[in-house]
């Protein structure tokens, strides 16, 4: 086994077995000194700028310590390769060159890899795109960077949801935007002057399903991304929301109420087929599917307090989750369904987001804020996005990395934003 | 953990540390930005602030809950005419309308029996703290604890209209009990 990669697993495994212990106060500034160091090589302005983009997404990640430029040595490169005599005593265990040219129209960009440790280069790459779209160039090399040295995709080419909210001219304005998964290119694909929740990505990318209350109730409402249509589910006319893709786009569970009791039901999407799942006394609400489709994890208030349950498509009756504390809710399953992560009171008065594994019922608190709620996976499960309040009762997204390192706020051009969800991987 | 390290280190990329130089994955690209085609501006609607508007400071205007307006001789008490006289506050995470807002429900109520023809909307909230989407269902189920309340009271079913705004619609904004607690609500609007 390649030692690198094998100092990169023990490193994973001890940060895991860190987060097992709680200790989630790291900043980022200090956090990465444990991960992998990187660093990253560029000489022309458009370089620079790439990598700084590039370097920004894999300190994101909670693997990597992207290390100062700067310390690269003054001759890295040499007639296309590295110049392996000036990186001797580095710090650095990988080292990446970017190169951006102009193509025929486009722009190219070849990035490679060296393993400084084994001295060799282990990954070259050529992307192109746009030329207005270094950045996107960036996080797919990023991705693909990422992918080489943890052998986990990257999620950095991808895009976040989330809702914004403003005064405009004394009068209340609620956006639902779509911006690149650093916060970047943010664009309103939705203003209404009352209140929007609970977008979620279609598993295909193409649609946003959320909450309006355009008609003075909360209705669920289907957007295409492409077309920009939109249509309300299930149907006008009665209230819904919490809507939640089944893994294969077919389905949407989503909450609605009967007999004044706020029930789960699945709508199928093709048919227009709509049946009931929850038959409780009780409030039952914001569902999330298994990854692999066959279940529901759920928020109900049956036992008289608001915790999470999960049921089998199946099941007729429900199970709780063996999760402490008298307020569990909002769950969301990553797509390989290995972490759960939720939303729990704590101690001081607060909520925070925590992740369980269901397979160790491993607990794992994240983040513990006056209100951080709504997380949401990246696809790879590696990362997540939720929304926070800070002290001065300002609202913002934060990302944290599985393993509880690295939580930084995500920078965004406006203010009051919340309700983030993680688009699927583009395709 | 051993579920773990297969994970992070599939065997495969272990192996296959090799020079890839050359290997050109040249991505597709979507179609240009697929969603600046997609912007909706949601028509503005007169209406749309009835009940709802906010003045400078972020909080509700309820002007609407004039009552003595409504119909002098049904419910037109001074107490009435008060934002505080129509909307109904509660605990933390509870549903259960407490006995001093009972005088309040038999106003409503009186109001509805003495014009048939009269309507209420009962809007369910909550305060900031919890999950929205829970917090969606606590304030439905606010409403619904209200209408109850007024049906017993002989109004008909048909007469009360309910909705949650669960913590959307904060009457006040800050961060302490103070300010959750006048969040904690069932207004109660009396329409035309």
């Amino acid at each position: 086994m390649n030692p690198t990669r094998l100092r990169a697993c023990a490193l994973l495994l001890s940060l895991f077995v860190g987060a097992a212990q709680a200790e989630f106060r790291i900043d980022i500034e200090q956090g990465v000194e444990q991960g992998i160091p990187i660093v990253l090589v560029a000489y022309s302005e458009s370089e620079k700028k790439l990598v700084e983009v590039v370097g920004a997404d894999l300190a994101r990640s909670g693997f990597f310590n992207v290390l100062d430029p700067e310390t690269a040595p003054q001759a890295a490169v040499r007639e296309g390769d590295l110049n392996w005599d000036a990186w001797d005593g580095h710090l650095a265990e990988y080292a990446v060159t970017a190169m951006v040219s102009p193509g025929a129209g486009r722009l190219q960009l070849d990035i490679r890899l060296f393993d400084l440790l084994a001295g060799k280069a282990v990954l070259a790459r050529r992307l192109s795109a746009k030329p207005k779209q270094l950045r996107r160039l960036a996080h797919q090399a990023a991705d693909a960077l990422h992918e080489q040295i943890t052998g986990i995709p990257g999620a950095f080419d991808t895009r976040i949801a989330y809702i914004g909210q403003t005064r405009e001219a004394g009068r209340v304005r609620y956006r639902l935007y779509v911006a690149d998964a650093d916060g970047h290119n943010p664009i309103a694909i939705l203003t209404s002057p009352r209140p929007l929740l609970s977008p979620v990505w279609s598993p295909d990318g193409m649609s946003l399903a959320y909450v309006s209350f355009e008609t003075r109730r909360p209705q669920v409402f289907l957007q295409n991304l492409r077309d920009a249509s939109r249509r309300a589910l299930p149907g006008s006319g009665r209230s819904s929301s919490a809507p939640a893709f089944s893994p294969d786009g077919r389905r949407l569970a989503l909450a609605m109420t009967v007999d004044g009791d706020m029930e789960i039901f699945i709508y199928a999407l093709d048919t227009g087929s709509l049946s009931r799942f929850t038959y409780s006394e009780g409030i039952d609400t914001e569902p999330a599917w298994e990854a692999a489709g066959q279940g529901l994890v759920f928020t109900s208030d049956r036992s008289g307090k608001p915790k999470l349950y999960r049921q089998g498509l199946r099941d007729a009756q429900a199970r709780m989750l063996p999760l402490p504390g008298n307020y569990t809710t909002d769950a969301v399953v990553s797509t390989d369904g290995r972490y759960l992560a939720f939303v729990q009171s704590t101690e001081a008065g607060g909520y925070g987001v925590a992740l369980f594994e269901p397979e160790s019922d491993g607990l794992f608190p994240l983040s513990s804020g006056t209100l951080d709620e709504a997380p949401s996976f990246a696809p790879n499960g590696f990362s997540l996005i939720y929304a926070s309040t800070t002290r001065n009762g300002e609202q913002v997204l934060m990302l944290a990395s599985h393993n509880g390192r690295i939580r930084q706020r995500l920078p965004l051009a406006h203010s009051d934003v919340r309700e983030p969800a993680w688009s699927p991987y583009r395709r | 953990m051993r579920r773990f390290f297969s994970r992070t280190a599939p065997p495969l990329i272990l192996l296959g540390l090799g020079v890839v130089l050359g290997a050109c994955g040249v991505p597709e690209e979507e179609p240009p930005a697929a969603v600046e085609d997609s912007k909706i501006l949601l028509e503005e609607d007169p209406d749309a602030v009835e009940g709802v508007a906010l003045d400078d400071e972020g909080n509700i205007v309820t002007g609407d809950l004039d009552i003595s307006s409504e119909d002098g001789s049904a419910a037109g008490t001074a107490a009435g005419a008060t934002d505080q006289g129509m909307t109904i506050y509660f605990d933390y995470d509870s549903t259960t309308v407490k006995p001093r807002f009972a005088e309040t429900i038999q106003r409503a109520a009186a109001h509805l029996q003495n014009n048939p023809a009269g309507r209420l909307r009962l809007e369910g909230h909550t305060d900031e703290r919890g999950t929205r989407a829970y917090n969606l269902a606590l304030g439905e189920r606010r409403a619904q604890s209200v209408r109850d309340m007024i049906l017993e009271l002989g109004a008909l079913a048909e007469q009360v209209d309910w909705v949650s705004y669960g913590e959307e619609l904060p009457a006040v904004t800050g961060q302490d009990e103070g300010i959750w607690g006048q969040n904690r609500r069932v207004e109660i609007i009396l329409e035309e």
